[in-house]
């Protein structure tokens, strides 16, 4: 039941995306950033911090698909009238929304290789990546991380009227606090206790310390932490997510809502 | 042009309302201007992290200027095709072009309130302080780069008639391309040749070249060009819109292919 499932649901959802120019809208415009931030670095002679440039790409990318397409897949459900059949069919809608939501924030990850194109084939500044593991490590840990933001994002955003201003109070002030692209020692001291809260901060740096030849320092914690942020947001959005439907159903409202 | 003036004033009403179901005074200052503010921020702090002597300032004012101009007024174009009142506005026996000039018009003064708060905060989270007679002078480089944007957007929203599909794909290269080669994060001679002369005829460069130079103290002739050049720029646009508008409402009539554009 679990895999028929959940390839079913991966299968649609790439369907549903591949007819919809607007859900692949971060991963063609996002990365366009990477010409503004490259662009600044190379003109100030510090190409060497072409890896903040490229975390950018990655983190803004996947942020956009999880916040912007991501979070809108529970309130399209709710005005397409899908969420009553996916309500009434024995499959958990929790489950299901899972993977959809996967599926698009690990279509970010596309973000790090456009922006690592456009920082070798318009500036000429090639970036080795000096730990694959590492990378590759982090891109997965992110895609987790990441879908259970978009989880709960999207949980909250199908409960709230006006998504489009939810999600634009969003992005932003995460962007600056998780530092993706300068670091927090550049934010005011009172602001930076907050940024491990997001993983966007353990996933930005974690990026830049693996195109970087010097030693990567506590990589399980780091890992642990971006797993344990996704985990935690995402099992909170599940849960928001499995009481929506519950109440829905309880009162007879679900066609209503 | 009286009756020109009356459609685009009922247009600018349409525009009220569809700026109005986005956001309520709470939302734009807390939701809308929470996401400005924090990308101009993060562009400073790049600055900041590149230790180059200006550069922070360079950006602020830069991103300031450009802070939300060109969000979306090109969708705004596509709007009458949900609402299915497009094709009543190409059967009417008035020009198409004042309806569409008045719905999108409203997000310029969105454009013009964000970019002076951008001036605003930034100046106080950044304690920038730059010469206060200079600065009074902004307003207008802001208001002339963000009406030349309006006229780039009032062009790119007549085409989007013809693909819908792409208005928010269009903003947001619009928006990215003004940030990168418009002399807002890089002076405009950091770019290959041809890319500095397509840049001169795109809104905001001269704009905020003009911007730059009030607030360096620069000759008021030198500035004054500028801002001519700005303004030439959506004349140009303008003009362009006001062929396309038209030509694309007659080829749809002329077909029949209105509601299915």
């Amino acid at each position: 039941m679990f895999i028929p499932l959940v390839s079913a649901t991966i299968r649609t959802q790439l369907q549903i995306t591949r007819h919809n120019v607007e859900d692949l809208l971060p991963v063609i415009v996002m990365p366009l950033l990477t010409f503004v931030s490259m662009a600044v670095l190379v003109h100030a002679g510090r190409s060497d911090l072409a890896p903040n440039a490229l975390s950018a790409s990655l983190l803004m990318t996947v942020g956009q698909m999880g916040f912007f397409v991501a979070g809108e897949v529970v309130a399209a459900d709710r005005v397409q009238q899908v969420l009553e059949l996916l309500a009434a069919s024995p499959a958990s809608y929790a489950l299901v929304l899972a993977v959809r939501v996967a599926v698009l924030t690990s279509l970010g990850v596309l973000g790090f290789f456009e922006g690592w194109l456009i920082a070798g084939a318009v500036f000429h500044v090639h970036v080795a990546v000096a730990h694959i593991t590492v990378l590759t490590t982090t891109l997965l840990a992110t895609v987790v991380a990441a879908t259970g933001t978009a989880l709960l994002f999207t949980a909250l955003l199908g409960l709230a009227r006006n998504t489009r201003t939810f999600q634009h109070a969003v992005n932003g002030p995460f962007y600056l606090l998780g530092g993706v692209l300068v670091p927090i020692s550049y934010l005011p001291a009172w602001l930076r206790p907050l940024a491990p809260l997001t993983f966007f901060y353990w996933a930005a740096d974690l990026v830049r310390d693996s195109l970087r030849p010097a030693p990567v320092h506590a990589l399980g914690l780091r890992i642990g932490a971006i797993l344990v942020l996704g985990l935690a947001t995402g099992l909170i959005g599940a849960g928001v997510i499995g009481r929506m439907i519950d109440r829905l159903r309880r009162d007879g409202a679900l066609s209503l809502a | 042009m009286r009756g020109w003036l009356r459609i685009f004033r009922v247009g600018l009403v349409v525009g009220w309302q569809d700026f109005r179901a986005f956001w309520t005074p709470a939302t734009w200052l807390f939701g809308w201007l929470a996401r400005i503010i924090t990308s101009a921020a993060i562009w400073v702090l790049l600055g900041r992290m590149t230790q180059v002597p200006g550069q922070a300032e360079y950006l602020l004012v830069g991103s300031a200027a450009t802070a939300g101009v060109g969000s979306f007024a090109i969708a705004a174009a596509a709007w009458d095709q949900w609402e299915g009142t497009y094709p009543l506005l190409v059967i009417a026996p008035t020009p198409m072009a004042p309806a569409l000039m008045g719905r999108m018009f409203i997000w310029v003064g969105h454009w013009i309130a964000s970019a002076f708060a951008a001036f605003a905060i930034l100046m106080l989270v950044f304690g920038w302080r730059p010469d206060w007679h200079a600065l009074l002078a902004v307003p207008i480089g802001v208001i002339l780069l963000a009406i030349s944007t309006f006229c780039l957007s009032l062009f790119l929203g007549s085409l989007v008639r013809l693909a819908p599909a792409l208005r928010n794909i269009l903003i947001n290269i619009l928006t990215t391309v003004i940030v990168a080669f418009c002399g807002v994060s890089t002076p405009l001679a950091f770019w290959p040749r041809w890319l500095q002369a397509i840049a001169e005829i795109l809104p905001a460069t001269h704009g905020v070249t003009a911007i730059r130079g009030m607030l360096d103290g620069r000759a008021p002739g030198a500035v004054g060009a500028e801002l001519g050049l700005e303004a030439l720029v959506g004349l140009g646009w303008l003009a362009a819109a006001l062929a396309t508008t038209e030509a694309i409402a007659e080829a749809g009539r002329a077909d029949g292919s209105i509601e299915f554009s």
